[in-house]
């Protein structure tokens, strides 16, 4: 009898114990899931800032400035600056204010800061002068390929562990999206068309860069506050340390006094730091390389928001490289198993 | 004084000074630095664990039901994890 009792005991504190363990592997399947999802959104919600971007950047005064760089670069400092408003406010109300601070002043903050400097003046005005020299089609595949910057990095300083599946998820998005920007030049009206290409390099390993600094950060510090802090620094360091030399605080005052380009800015900011919350957080979870591979996917959306928001015309290039992105997409995502674990012998 | 920390950060060094504990272990240290925060809660504190374990910081040593049979998972510190407390300030090392 006693034995009987001390069977049943075992038997259902082994069954209890099953039941933990089947547990624990959804939460951790859960969170892998998660980041995956995160990264997708990103993507998305990339591709439409992107688009509400560009609608801003075509009005008064973004046309106008002391410099071609003046606009593009005055327009990126706002965008960051009003992502950077609105995390913040996030934090605060989510009792995480406080946070910010403590963060700041210890290694990892600074790190973070780094990544804003690289993602922020450097990548986004790189970005910006790309568009604004070789063309949107060009600059967009150029800096497209940041995901294989990115990932080398993460593999060396993280000790990410790249599977092949990987490895051929982020070369076809990166290919798709090589195919989609590849329109030929257009002659004379791209005077500085090499110069462009220049820029949309710089921006290319800036946020390879960012995401591996950032990434790196995150390790010890909450995603949420990482991006807040990245876009008020971003904000702050291209303000005082890039638009002097563009004169734009001029074109910022009258940028900041503009109410009808004004808020579409602001929508893009928020739109935009909602996106980048996304990203990395999927940073964060997934691990650089996939969560690099599915924000590529904003030009897909980039496409799909452009055609119905905008007059862009689809051409077989578009819809071949969109389709090929999908495609690398799906080999990121399609065995979830594989990165419970994100780094090399964890 | 040593400065306050990130909670994650927090988490990590705490970790390092147990050889294992669970989310209520952690809470219950760090409630008299962290009580009072809109993140001290079990939710934040098991996402950043499960997190950390992601990124090989922690691994878990051990799962149990708890007496609402809820999850839950016991963590230790690993090498990697020790080796991200050299960026710890002056003050805590």
């Amino acid at each position: 009898m006693a034995n009987g009792v001390a069977a049943q005991a075992v038997g259902s504190a082994s069954s209890s114990k099953a039941i933990a363990r089947d547990l624990s592997n959804r939460r951790k399947m859960s969170h892998a899931k998660a980041g995956l999802l995160w990264g997708a959104f990103g993507g998305l919600s990339w591709g439409f800032a992107g688009i509400v971007m560009g609608i801003a950047f075509a009005m008064a005064p973004f046309t106008g400035g002391a410099t071609i760089f003046t606009g593009p670069l005055v327009g990126a400092a706002m965008h960051d600056g009003f992502a950077g408003i609105f995390l913040t406010l996030s934090n605060i109300f989510s009792g995480r204010g406080s946070e910010i601070f403590r963060t700041l002043k210890t290694w990892p903050g600074v790190l973070v800061c780094l990544a804003a400097v690289f993602g922020g003046p450097i990548a986004m005005g790189g970005y910006l002068l790309g568009i604004e020299f070789a063309g949107a089609s060009y600059a967009l595949s150029i800096t497209a390929m940041f995901p294989v910057v990115g990932t080398i990095l993460a593999a060396v300083f993280l000790k990410e562990k790249i599977t092949p599946l990987v490895w051929g998820g982020i070369i076809l998005s990166v290919v798709g999206a090589l195919i989609v920007g590849w329109t030929p030049p257009e002659g004379g009206t791209m005077p500085h068309f090499y110069l462009g290409i220049g820029c949309a390099l710089l921006a290319c390993f800036g946020w390879g860069i960012e995401g591996v600094l950032s990434t790196f950060g995150m390790d010890m510090v909450d995603p949420d506050i990482a991006i807040s802090i990245r876009q008020s620094v971003s904000c702050i360091v291209s303000i005082v340390g890039v638009l002097p030399f563009v004169a734009g605080w001029a074109l910022l005052g009258q940028a900041l006094g503009t109410f009808n380009s004004l808020w579409i800015l602001a929508c893009a900011g928020v739109i935009g730091g909602i996106s980048y919350k996304a990203w990395y957080k999927s940073l964060n979870m997934t691990g650089v390389g996939r969560a690099m591979a599915l924000n590529i996917t904003y030009v897909i959306w980039g496409i799909v928001f452009g055609y119905f928001m905008t007059d862009l015309q689809l051409t077989t290039n578009l819809v071949v490289g969109g389709l090929i992105i999908t495609v690398g997409g799906i080999l990121v995502v399609c065995n979830p198993k594989e990165l419970l674990n994100l780094r090399q012998g964890a | 004084m040593a400065i306050k920390l990130p909670l994650r950060f927090r988490l990590l060094h705490l970790m390092s000074t147990k050889t294992e504990a669970n989310v209520h272990d952690l809470m219950k240290d760090l409630r008299a630095e962290y009580g009072n925060e809109g993140q001290f809660s079990v939710k934040s504190f098991e996402n950043h664990l499960t997190s950390m374990r992601a990124s090989g910081l922690i691994e878990e040593t051990d799962v149990n039901l708890d007496e609402q049979g809820k999850l839950l998972e016991t963590f230790t510190i690993t090498e990697f994890g020790r080796g991200r407390l050299k960026y710890l300030p002056h003050s805590w090392k």
